[in-house]
Parts: C-alpha cells; structure tokens; sequence
C-alpha cells in the first residue's frame, strides 16, 4: 500500500479490509480532523465503493486550503498567540485595534506555518524563512513591504533589516511573550524552548532556595550561575535568551519600538544577563545563527511530530505511543520535513482512532472546526461586532466554545459542557434560518442541504419526497446513511410534524429540523 | 429607550448596597453568625491579576530597611488584625474596622516563579501544569449534583482541568447572557426567522432523547463522551431555567462582578464564583512604574467593591443559612507579590512571595499568619497557630488550597498530596 512504501519500512501492518460504514466513519472523522469540514456525499460514496480511497481523499484533503486555515487555528494550542489578550499593547494605534488587531498580531506566526504548508515548503522554514505574514492592519503598523489596497493575509518582508528567522522573527510571537529588565527575555527563550523543540523549563519542579537572599542582585546572579538549584535550568536557558536582544523594548507603549527590529540592542546580553548567546550548550552568534541551530538540532524535527501527534488525536504528549512517534519522525524526515506528509501519515497510523480501529472515542469539536463544518453545509459564517465568534473571546465565544483563549484559558475542553452546547445551539439556530432562508430562494439543483423538496411539500402531500429529505439531510450533515423506513427517519419525521404543527409554515420546520440535527450529539462529536 | 439603572434587579442591588453602606457607618447590627456545614459552604474568589504589592494593605516593612512603603500609610489595627492604613484608601480602613472579627491574612506564602502565567497556575492550582484543576473548580465540582453552574467564572484565569463540567465560563463582556437569554441568535442580521420558545423546547426535547439513544447504543469505550453530552444538555437547560432570575451582561466594572456574584449564589446557581480585578482580566496590578499611584487606586477600588460585597452577601438570603455571608468565605488573592524595594521608575518588579486574605464563614477572624524575613521572603509557620516557626511548614500555594479545599469539605490529599492545611485560620 502507498503508505507503507512512503515509510521506507513496512513496519506496520497493512489494513485489514473494513467494512464501509467504518470507512466512512474513518473518513468523516479525517475530513473534520484535516480541513474541518464534512465529507461531501460525493466522497462517502467513493469511499463506500472503495474503503482504500481513503489514501486519495486524504491526499487531497491536505492540499486543501481549508487545512492551511485549520492549521493556524490547532497551532495556537502551540503558540497561544492568538489571543486579545496579548502582553503588549502600544498605544496611539493609527486605527481602530478596539475589536481583533492584538488577535491579529498574535496570529502572524500561525500565518507562518499556514503558509509553509500552503507552499509545501520545508518545516524548517519555521525558524529559517526570511519572510513573514502579514494583513492590511498589521502592514499598517509594522516595516512590511505591502502593496497599496491589498487585503486579507500574504506573504511579505520585513524592511528593517531583521535577520531571518521565521517565526522567530515575527513581531506576533514576541508581542505575545514580551519580557523586562529582570526577566532578561528568559520568559522568551522559554517559550522559544518549548514551542520548538517541546522543552518547557517549567515543567521541571522549581527548588526554590530560601538561602538566596532575593534582595541581593549579585547573590541572585551568582546563583542563577552557580548554585545546583539554579543552573539546571539557567545555564541552558540563558544563552537562549541572550540571542533574543534585537527585539527588546523599553516603552512598551511605542507603536514603533514595539514593531521593529533594534541591532543596536543585539549585544545587550552582556550588561542584562552575563552569557553569551548559545543553544543547547553550544555558543552561536546570536539571533543570526539561532534558527539554523535550532533547524539542525534532531529535537526539533521530533518535536514537530510530536504536537501534529498530539493535536490531530488530542492526547497529552507524554501519553502518545512512542513506536508511532518514532515511525512518524523518521517518515517525517525522510520525507524532507512536510507538514502536508506529516499529517497524511498521522491519520494512516493506527493509533490515529485510538485503541481500536472498530470502536472509536469520539472526539469533540473543536471550536473553529463547528464554523467551518456549519459554514460548508450552509455557508453561515457567524460574526458580531465584525469578529468572529468562533474564533475570538473578547465579544466572541471561543472559550465558551471549550477553545483556547491562549493566556487565561490554556487547554482545549475535550468533552461537551454546557456551554459548549449552548454556543453549538445557538450557532444552529443560526445558521439554520440562514440555510432555509437561502434555499428556499434558490432552485432545487443549486441548493445544497434541500434538494428533495421545494418547501412546499408535508407528509401528508408527499411523504417519498419529506422521507428522501430526511434522509438527505442525515447524510449531509451527519454523514449517516439511514434506512427510509427506519427510526431515526420515523423520529425526525416527527419532529417536522411537531414543529409544523407549533409554525404552520413549512419553512420554519425545515429549520427547526435542521437546528435539532446540528445539534446532534453526532455532529458535534465525530 | 434606556432603562434607568434603578429600574434593573442589579441597579437596584447595587443601590441597596450603597445605603447600606451608610447604613453601617451608623452602627446596623449585623446578623448573627450561624455554623455551616463545609459541605454547605460557598467561595467567592477575587483574583487581583497583575501581581499586587502587600505592602500597601497586608504586609508590615515599616521596621525594614529594605521596604519602600508608603510615606503616609501607617499601621493600623482592625481588633487584632493588623494592616496597613493610608489616607487614600479609606476603603481599607472600613473595610477592617467592619470586617476584621471575620478575617485572617496569611504573609509571605510564596509562590515559586516570578513569571505571571505561571503564578497563575500556581496560585490556582498549587502545580506548574495548566491541565491541573483550580481551588474554585474543585470546590465547585464537589457539590456537583446540586448546582446547576457549580463553579462560575466571571473574570480572570480558569483551570478547570478534569472538573471541566462544572465549570461555566461568562465570557469577557458576559457572552453567557447572550446564550442564556437567547440574545446571541440575534447577532446575525441575516436570520429572520425567529424561534419561539415552544419550537426551541420542542428541539430541545429532541436533543434529549437523541443524547440518550446514544448513550444507550454506546460501548464501554464511547460511553464516557456520549454520557457527558447528555448530562451537559441537561446542564445546559437548567441554566437557562435561570435566565429570568439572574442577568450576566454588562459587566462593566468589579460592582456589577459582585452584584452578580450574590445573585449566582443567592438562588444556588453556583457553588464557586471566581471574580478577577480589573473585570477585563488584563494584568493592572502589575505595577513596573508608578507602582505607589497604581496600586492605591487598585486597592482602594477593590477594598471599596470589597464593602460592596459583604454588604450583598450580608443582604441576600442564604441557601442554607440565614444570610450569604454565614455561608459563604471570600478569598481575596494574587498571583504574585512585588519587591520590598522601588525601581528606577518608581515601580515594583515581581516577587515570588505575597499575601492573601480570608473573609467570612469558617474563617477565625482577626488571626495573621506567617511572618515576613528581613529578606522579605516568607517564614515557615506553625499550621496549627500560624506562628513563625523555623521548624514549621513552608507557606506554599499548595497549603493555601489544602486550607480552601478543607474549608469546602473536600479532602486535599486528592489535589495537594500530603500538603496540611493552615488550620489556624480555621474556625
């Protein structure tokens, strides 16, 4: 099979055959899971035929601009960048930042990796790439070549002579993780240390000494050198730090300070912190030499498998299989660091549905992956005061939503709460007046949900008509195939007839139907 | 047309609260205290994110040279309680004058980092990770069956970790009403086919028994999920069942938090409210520049919303006791502390040791624990007294939870590993 050759090493067993209905359950949990979207009828179908089509599908799932996009979202479980509620925040912004500017600096990054995944591009690009991302509000602030007029996020430069250095080098990730005097940019160099190569000092229980007098500056310094408590973590992460200078501000209320790069600042290591720029025990030149030191070390390439691991089956890293994340680094590498590869051979590994293959968990939404599922089936895209309520806390309903709003809330919900239903219901409501209203304007071949009926029928004028809707509409949205004269048609059947019975209008209960299927615990669960 | 203030159930409250401040300025009698099983008792959380700086209310640096305290504060005595007084905040001197027979201050707990995110989950879960659960989650999840929203969070960080559904987050400008009340599927201006309640029960009915088909149909591996979205509906519905009683919009400032929060455990919606200061969950407090004008306008705005608190807890009825306030114990705590000493802005940096205050039922007022060094670091104490001893615990957040959770009647074995509680400040 390709994927096992794509190893180089068919050390994983070939598939056994599965029956279509679990192939169709595979495939609906990789299209959510790749490019948050059902899959369409078409694509069941295929799949039904064929089980092994999988492999095609996928391939082409990865190449869709709807993974690109969803990857920005999952890597901000990484990052935790986008979010309104980031460190810095200048003031005398020559725009209106009231509702997602800061969300939108903190997404720059994630732009990044969207893009390199966009272009196919090596994984190391991340640390390497002399380009960044940016949108018309971010090119209004920041030194980005930017072309008059454009919208909507590119690919651009820096124009103030930053080094490369990928995300690295972007002003998102370090408005996010800012730092002071004291702190010497180790807070940065710690989230350097964990987002890439998935080292998180704190992780390691502090040993907070009570010997050190803490007001004394040379005592604090002498420890963070000296004492064993201190230099298990300080004498790696300093070096980190110290290559971090070109981006350290003073006023953290300068628009400008805050948005470009300071090579007069490169050697500001020597008086703020005493070492000199290193990664892993080595000394570098600094920030110059930071992201190919950190391309070439092996844990980076590991780590990089490791979070794709972790988010695509939303198990702690520490719980992961460990033959499976061997497998998946060394095809990773092979394949000359491919997200898009990456990510094709994480929902082939058999541990992709858990423990068995046959009876999977079920995984909850998350929440950008409920606007893109809805937004496919009814092309409702769910906004207030201009944001979208999916993706953004403020005045959206991400953490509500059980998402990450990235300081305050740092971990997804892996199972419905309440809120979580309820922002599901009122996203179904929602976009069930829309799909309805849409519709039923439309004729019956250019609709996407309603193509069995013309809103005019009941069960009483045509029940083949009402029965093949129901039917429909279970396939669509649920990506089931349920029997005509089975029960969930009997139920749903009812429903119409409940509601048309409160509405009196056709329409309406078409609504009501739709509402009550979106918020199934199938379609909210996968 | 806007409605008048007044003329809103919150309005009304929050006016109440102001006479009823004037009112204890007159020396009202206030209610006798009645004993409350832990298991009964409620927690109202204040979180002052940023990093406050105990010298200006809790913490004593008069004698140390290294503490740059305030050139007209002063100590001051609450009965046996000492703070620290100062002209500018005469909210803290009401606040003690009225309140210290119910409060206890612990010193110089510390809190192992100087970096704000993690403070955070150290100060709320007692641990480095952010999977760990909060004090105000647990509490909440142990008296799950009975509340509808055992543990509310208005404001501020929140690590519900395993205990996620008890947990009910507001949102940053009260999205939760909107959900409640319905509001939020009117944000689109595209729908125009509105949904009455007879539809949406009908849906809702629907859902239900959707939910437990598949619980029926589920194996031993699905179950867990399909049994947590069938008890999330139903959690969800009962919610809802409260929208005519309680409004979580327009929280503008910590008076509308507060006013809220009395309302949430007024009529047993929440065992738990978690409230941040400032409302925005932005970190004011920390005070790099200006730390002397920032953290008196913080203090005095939260001692002064403080008042405002106990005045609602001291009005509104209990669920179990006469009043709120013999039910309820309010935690009053930050992330962090500041250096003893000024910076070259005039500001404070971070400091890993800080102090935190305990208002109300179950609480032995008037005792101050722990002991500042000469360091400013914080002395090991004695749990039983509160004494410094130099063979006693070490005054950590997990002793700080261990107390909050045998305040709540839930073992802390679970949560802190052998970590005692501070029994000294417990009635």
């Amino acid at each position: 099979m390709l994927w096992a050759a794509w190893f180089g090493c068919a050390t994983v067993e070939p598939e056994a055959e599965i029956p279509a209905a679990e192939a169709v359950r595979r495939l609906t949990r990789v299209s959510l899971d790749l490019r948050g979207v059902r899959p369409t009828e078409a694509e069941i179908a295929r799949v039904e035929a064929d089980p092994a089509v999988i492999e095609e599908l996928t391939e082409e799932f990865v190449a869709d601009e709807r993974f690109f996009a969803h990857l920005v979202q999952l890597y901000h479980e990484i990052y935790l960048s986008e979010t309104e509620g980031i460190d810095l925040r200048p003031s005398n912004i020559p725009f209106d930042n009231s509702k997602a500017f800061y969300w939108e600096v903190g997404q720059e990054p994630l732009q990044v990796i969207g893009q390199i995944a966009r272009e196919d591009l090596p994984y190391t690009e991340v640390v390497l790439g002399d380009w960044t991302m940016a949108n018309e509000h971010l090119a209004q602030l920041f030194p980005v070549e930017w072309e008059e007029g454009q919208t909507g996020w590119h690919k651009t430069r820096y124009e103030d002579g930053r080094p490369a250095g990928g995300v690295l080098a972007t002003n998102g990730l370090w408005w996010r993780y800012t730092t002071t005097e004291a702190n010497a940019n180790r807070r940065r160099a710690n989230a350097v240390s964990r987002i890439l190569v998935c080292h998180d000092y704190l992780d390691r229980p502090i040993v907070f000494s009570e010997d050190i007098p803490l007001t004394d500056d040379a005592a604090i310094r002498d420890a963070v050198s000296n004492d064993p408590a201190c230099i298990g973590c300080h004498a790696t992460l300093d070096p980190i730090a110290a290559n971090l200078f070109g981006f350290y501000w003073s006023n953290f209320t300068s628009p400008t300070e805050g948005s470009s790069y300071h090579a007069a600042k490169e050697t500001q290591w020597e008086s703020l912190l005493g070492v000199r720029p290193g990664w892993a025990g080595r000394p570098i030149e600094g920030f110059v030499e930071l992201g190919p030191a950190i391309a070439a070390d092996p844990r980076f390439a590991a780590c990089a498998v490791e979070q794709a691991f972790s988010l695509m089956t939303r198990t702690d890293p520490d719980l992961l299989d460990r033959a499976a994340l061997i497998r998946l680094t060394d095809g990773f590498v092979v394949d000359g660091l491919r997200i898009r590869g990456l990510y094709t051979a994480i929902v082939r590994e058999p541990t992709y549905l858990g423990e068995s293959a046959t009876d999977v968990e079920p995984r909850l939404m998350r929440p950008d992956v409920m606007g893109t599922a809805v937004y496919a089936l009814t092309g409702f895209e769910w906004e207030t005061q201009g944001v979208s309520v999916l993706l953004t806390d403020a005045f959206g309903m991400r953490g509500l939503a059980g998402g990450v709003e990235g300081v305050l809330i740092k971990q997804p919900a892996l199972s419905p709460s309440s809120t979580v239903l309820m922002v599901m219901e009122a996203l179904a409501e929602e976009a069930s007046a829309y799909a309805v209203v849409t519709e039923a304007a439309l004729p019956a071949d250019e609709r996407t949900l309603f193509r069995e009926i013309d809103f005019t029928e009941t069960p009483d004028t045509d029940r083949d008509a009402m029965v093949a809707q129901v039917q429909a509409l279970h396939l669509r949205v649920l990506s089931q195939r349920v029997a005509a004269d089975g029960e969930q048609v009997a139920a749903t059947l009812a429903l119409w007839e409940s509601l048309y019975a409160i509405e009196g209008d056709v329409p309406r209960a078409w609504r009501g139907v739709l509402t009550a299927l979106l918020r199934d615990p199938t379609f909210l669960m996968y | 047309m806007a409605r008048s203030p007044l003329y809103t159930r919150r309005g009304l409250l929050k006016s109440a609260a102001g006479a009823g401040l004037a009112g204890a300025a007159l020396g009202v009698p206030r209610a006798a205290r009645a004993s409350v099983s832990p298991a009964d008792r409620k927690f109202v959380f204040v979180f002052a994110c940023g990093g406050w700086d105990p010298t200006r209310v809790f913490a004593d640096g008069f004698d140390n040279p290294l503490v740059d305290m305030e050139g007209n504060a002063e100590r001051a005595w609450g009965g046996d309680l000492p703070y620290i007084a100062c002209p500018s905040r005469p909210s803290v001197t009401t606040f003690f004058d009225r309140y210290a027979g119910q409060t206890a201050l612990i010193q110089g707990m510390l809190v192992p980092s100087i970096a704000h995110e993690a403070c955070f989950i150290l100060a709320m879960t007692g641990g480095f990770s952010d999977a760990g659960s909060d004090w105000a989650a647990i509490l909440g999840a142990a008296a799950r069956g009975r509340y509808a929203a055992p543990t509310l969070v208005l404001g501020g960080p929140s690590f519900p970790g395993v205990n996620l559904p008890s947990v009910v987050i507001c949102g940053a400008n009260g999205q939760l009403s909107a959900l409640v009340g319905g509001e939020a599927t009117t944000w689109s201006a595209e729908n125009n086919l509105s949904m009455g309640v007879p539809t949406r029960s009908t849906i809702d009915d629907f859902v239900r028994r959707r939910a437990a088909a598949v619980v029926a149909g589920a194996s031993s591996r699905t179950r867990a999920q399909a049994a947590a979205f069938a008890s999330a509906h139903e959690q969800a519905m009962d919610i809802k069942g409260y929208r005519h009683q309680i409004s979580f919009a327009d929280i503008l400032d910590l008076s509308d938090a507060f006013t809220i929060t009395a309302e949430a455990l007024s009529i047993g919606l929440s065992r738990s409210v978690m409230v941040c200061s400032p409302v925005s969950g932005l970190r004011d407090w920390d005070s790099h520049t200006s730390n002397q004008d920032l953290q008196n306008v913080m203090f005095e705005d939260l001692f002064e919303n403080l008042l405002t608190l106990m005045f609602l807890l001291e009005a509104s009825p209990g669920t179990v006791a006469p009043t709120l306030l013999e039910e309820t114990t309010v935690v009053v705590f930050s992330e962090m502390g500041r250096t003893p000493w000024n910076n070259s802005a005039g500001g404070k940096d971070h400091w890993p040791y800080t102090s935190a205050m305990l208002v109300g039922s179950g609480i032995r007022g008037g005792v101050n624990v722990g002991q500042w060094t000469d360091d400013w670091h914080g002395e090991p104490i004695d749990l039983g007294t509160g004494e410094a001893r130099s063979s006693g615990a070490s005054l950590g957040t997990a002793t700080f939870g261990a107390t909050l959770l045998t305040l709540g009647d839930v073992d802390p074995a679970e949560w802190c590993g052998d970590v005692q509680p501070i029994t000294a400040v417990i009635a």
